[in-house]
């Protein structure tokens, strides 16, 4: 069972093509296991044909008597009937077990070959089966008709009339020869004279009518033939000699004696009689006296013998004949129904053996095994199937090898473009500003993580939204703003500064909008583009800054010690001499020496500021410079509660402790500046929620601070208070910035403010 | 894992066929040698002996019928030697053949041995008397034979009808009428 299919351009699907065998669906071990059987089966056959061999050549051989070519014959005869038989019977069981696997394994095909082996066993089993029948019958009642009693009883007649005949011819040979002898023995012939015994013979043969003697002879006792006298119907054959025995049987016990002897002319039917003549020298001699049955009588006779010898041999053969008959008519019956069931067998898998293979190949195909070509058997309807099978399953694969490159050119190009995208997202992702992309009608199509930490947006909750619907209040109207300038502008791109307040953090942004348009100048949307110069801008203001409180301190400075050492020099020599306008010259001195000073003080605010020292780091005791700085205030201010909290336990942080001494003093300075009595200021000391920082909180319950001016607390020269320099809080949020930390303010509820100092805990 | 049909059907129809090979030699008593006698002659070495069971009635009716009947006898002279086989001396293989004149209503036997002595007899009783026995049977010539050296001699007969009337046997191989075979009957003596 060869593969029919061929794998052309698979090597590696070799292996699979052996599923498309006859049995399909074996597993490797199985097909083995089945050859096996089959081996099995004719190692079987191969066993029991010398087997009956031998139990036939056993039963037949024991006669040895028959001719060699017989034996050979018979033996040539069993043994084909036999090997025929077993060979149909290997035939029908091994295709029988393959059908009953295939059946179990639901092999496509196995159902209709079932069907079909069925309708030619059907088809052979009935008209066999009835034909035996018919015959079997036939040849039993032509057997017993053959044979019908009145056909014995007919030859049976015929034969007892030619008994009676011969019996006839004995009874005659012995009355003539007994009336002879009794003429001899009487002695009226003498058996010396024997010429005139001869003379008489001869008369009496020639006077003797019809069933009388053919021959008379005179033999002594020694069978010397002493006179012979025959008619001309025995003249040319002549007359055999008389055997010896019943010659001496007649002499020594009987009287007489009938023989039979054949001759050319027919049989001799020969009387012997004893004569014993009463003469005195008369020796004892024989009488034959020989009557002839005609050869052609003789033979009409042995024909009447032969022919019911023949029937009877044949009755008694009547059985075993009948018995082999059946036999070999049941062999010949087995043989047509194997036969024809083989027969079924091999017209079934002509007619399946092609569909199963295109059914088998088009489940291949389906799977998407292209690649391979079912051999075409022969030119009829099924080669022309088979042939248009081929040519869509090679139109099949050559289709699907170009969608498979146009796929993978598909594929390429895609990935490249992917690629490409991940590097734009990743780029805008990092980007050091905030990139928000809308599409053409208005929807939010990408915001980048700047955008979303600078505007402390979740881009979930905006993107693939209009913009109308995702913005609201003064966000929407700033938008809508730009949108209208850039239209208005002719231009594809605009830049605009923008303070926008975020939360309570003011920001400066530095806006840039851009149409997109696409090659042929489609709108594609616009493109959102912005920087944060809050702390750019914080810098060169606080730069700006400095350098004015150096100039101030310079320029300022030099002329206050003059003004001061005149106005206490004119006070020391004037006071006392100007008596009348002393108040007011003591009053006007003062208050210069006292302005004068004042100015020194903030000239040297200025200048500390604008000179602000390096910080020095080292490992130190928040929680002890707290307290110590509580204390010295505790003592200050009495009228005032002071409280230090402290949460959990705070590690060792890095903190320039002068510097910090100063924020705290800054801090603690404006809380006092506008408490009235009885207020209260708590510190509270405590690690801060992400871990990595710890909060140290100026809590009062004052007044509060305006939204408005909330926005500007850190900046320098901006103060609440009348006398204040405006810097404290400037050089506060300087050393905390410096630390690498922040400081925040916010409302206290239910009143106050809290100012929240966060240093790193992790500050190298 | 694998079902063979049930194959006791062929078996048994396989068995059918061959029923009619086994019955044949059934249901009747073993024909045997018997009254084995040795005696030597001024010359010879002679053998007396007889088969018993050997007629059946339906070899009777056989014969009435017009089937002649061969009886196939085998005399083997072996010299016995201890530790190695016996070495032949000499064999015979000799037949009677009765027949049945069913015209003049009597036996004739053939007897091959005796040159094909024919005799005839009406009686059937001694037809069969002559067809079973060996008479005198000359087995070889007593100047072969070696004083106190031992011997054995085996007899045994045979019939096996082949020929069948009408050459029927051509046509139905399975046939066969009667046979029988007896078994080697071995005397050992010295002479």
């Amino acid at each position: 069972m060869n593969s029919d299919t061929r794998n052309r351009h698979n090597p590696a699907a070799g292996g699979s093509g052996q599923v498309l065998e006859l049995n399909q669906g074996l597993s490797p071990e199985q097909r083995a296991q089945k050859r096996r059987l089959v081996r099995y089966v004719i190692i079987g056959c191969l066993a029991l044909i010398p087997l009956f061999g031998y139990i036939q050549g056993r039963l037949l051989i024991q006669g040895a008597s028959l001719p060699l070519s017989s034996n050979i014959l018979i033996f040539s005869l069993i043994n084909f009937n036999v090997i025929l038989l077993l060979l149909m019977l290997y035939l029908v069981l091994r295709h029988l077990v393959e059908l009953i696997f295939e059946q179990r394994k639901n092999i496509l095909g196995a159902r209709l070959r079932t069907k079909l082996v069925v309708a030619f066993i059907s088809l052979s089993l009935i008209p066999t089966a009835l034909l035996f029948f018919i015959a079997l019958r036939f040849v039993s009642t032509s057997m017993d008709y053959w044979f019908n009693t009145n056909v014995e009883n007919s030859l049976q007649s015929s034969l007892h009339l030619a008994q009676s005949i011969i019996k006839n011819k004995k009874e005659q040979a012995l009355a003539h020869g007994s009336q002879i002898a009794s003429l001899l023995e009487s002695g009226h012939l003498s058996t010396h004279n024997l010429a005139e015994l001869e003379t008489f013979f001869t008369m009496t043969l020639n006077s003797s009518t019809a069933g009388g003697p053919d021959a008379i002879s005179l033999v002594s006792t020694t069978g010397k033939r002493l006179v012979s006298v025959r008619l001309s119907g025995l003249a040319v054959a002549g007359l055999p000699e008389i055997p010896i025995e019943p010659l001496r049987h007649t002499i020594a016990g009987g009287k007489s004696r009938i023989i039979t002897q054949k001759s050319s002319v027919g049989e001799l039917v020969r009387s012997i009689i004893a004569v014993s003549p009463t003469t005195r020298d008369g020796n004892r001699v024989l009488l034959v006296t020989t009557l002839l049955i005609p050869r052609t009588q003789l033979q009409r006779m042995e024909s009447i013998m032969t022919g019911i010898n023949d029937y009877r041999q044949l009755i008694m053969l009547k059985a075993p004949i009948k018995t082999s008959l059946l036999i070999m008519l049941l062999i010949i019956t087995l043989l047509i129904i194997f036969g024809a069931t083989w027969f079924g067998f091999f017209i079934a898998r002509g007619i399946t053996g092609p569909i199963h293979k295109l059914a088998i190949a088009t489940r291949r195909v389906a799977d998407g095994e292209l690649d391979f070509v079912l051999e075409k058997e022969s030119d009829d309807e099924m080669g022309l199937l088979v042939e248009s099978f081929n040519k869509m399953t090679a139109d099949l694969a050559a289709s699907n090898h170009r969608l498979a490159e146009a796929h993978d050119a598909l594929r390429k190009s895609s990935a490249v473009a992917d690629q490409r995208r991940r590097y734009m997202e990743t780029v805008l992702k990092n980007v050091a500003a905030g990139v928000i992309s809308i599409d053409e009608h208005g929807h939010i199509k990408s915001i980048n993580r700047f955008a979303e930490n600078l505007l402390r947006i979740d881009s979930d909750l905006f993107l693939n939204k209009h913009y109308e619907e995702a913005l609201t209040g003064e966000y929407l109207d700033i938008l809508k703003g730009y949108f209208r300038e850039l239209h208005e502008s002719d231009k594809s791109t605009i830049e605009r500064h923008l303070r926008l307040a975020i939360g309570k953090k003011m920001l400066s942004l530095l806006v840039n909008i851009t149409q997109l348009e696409n090659d042929r100048h489609e709108p594609l949307g616009y493109v959102i583009v912005f920087d944060n110069l809050t702390k750019l801008e914080k810098a060169q203001r606080m730069a700006a800054w400095r350098e004015v409180a150096r100039r101030i301190a310079h320029e300022i400075k030099n002329p206050l010690t003059p003004i001061q050492l005149s106005a206490q020099r004119l006070r020391k020599r004037y006071l006392d001499k100007l008596a009348s306008d002393g108040d007011i010259f003591d009053q006007s001195t003062a208050t210069i020496i006292g302005q004068v000073e004042v100015i020194k003080s903030l000239v040297s605010e200025f200048s500390r500021f604008a000179r602000m020292p390096k910080i020095i780091k080292k490992p130190g005791n928040l929680i002890q410079l707290a307290e110590e700085i509580v204390t010295l205030y505790k003592e200050a201010h009495k009228y005032i509660t002071f409280t230090l909290t402290i949460r959990g336990e705070i590690p060792v942080i890095s903190f320039d402790a002068i510097q910090i001494k100063r924020v705290l003093i800054n801090l603690l300075d404006n809380a006092v500046a506008i408490l009235s009595i009885g207020s209260m200021v708590e510190i509270c000391i405590k690690v801060d929620g992400d871990g990595k920082h710890v909060a140290m909180a100026v809590k009062d319950n004052g007044p509060g601070i305006d939204r408005k001016d909330k926005l500007r607390l850190f900046e320098p020269y901006f103060s609440t208070k009348k006398s204040g320099t405006g810097l404290g809080l400037a050089i506060a949020n300087t050393i905390i910035a410096e630390h690498g930390g922040t400081i925040r303010v916010r409302d206290n509820i239910p009143s106050g403010t809290v100012f929240t100092v966060m240093l790193p805990i992790d500050n190298n | 894992m694998t079902h063979f049909p049930n194959i006791r059907p062929f078996i048994l129809l396989l068995f059918l066929l061959l029923m009619p090979l086994t019955t044949a030699a059934e249901n009747r008593p073993e024909a045997e040698i018997t009254d084995i006698i040795i005696t030597t002659s001024n010359s010879h070495l002679l053998l007396f002996s007889s088969i018993k069971n050997c007629f059946t009635n339906e070899m009777l009716e056989g014969i009435h019928n017009g089937i002649p009947v061969t009886f196939t006898f085998s005399v083997d002279l072996d010299t016995v030697r201890e530790f190695w086989w016996d070495k032949n001396l000499i064999s015979h293989s000799f037949q009677h053949t009765l027949t049945y004149d069913g015209l003049n209503e009597e036996y004739k036997i053939t007897l091959s041995e005796k040159d094909n002595l024919t005799i005839t007899t009406a009686s059937l009783k001694k037809a069969r008397e002559i067809m079973v026995e060996v008479n005198g049977l000359r087995v070889i010539e007593v100047n072969r034979l070696v004083p106190d050296q031992p011997y054995a001699l085996r007899i045994k007969a045979r019939l096996a009808e082949k020929t069948l009337p009408l050459n029927i046997h051509y046509i139905v191989p399975f046939i066969s009428l009667w046979d029988f075979e007896t078994d080697w009957r071995t005397i050992e003596f010295r002479y």
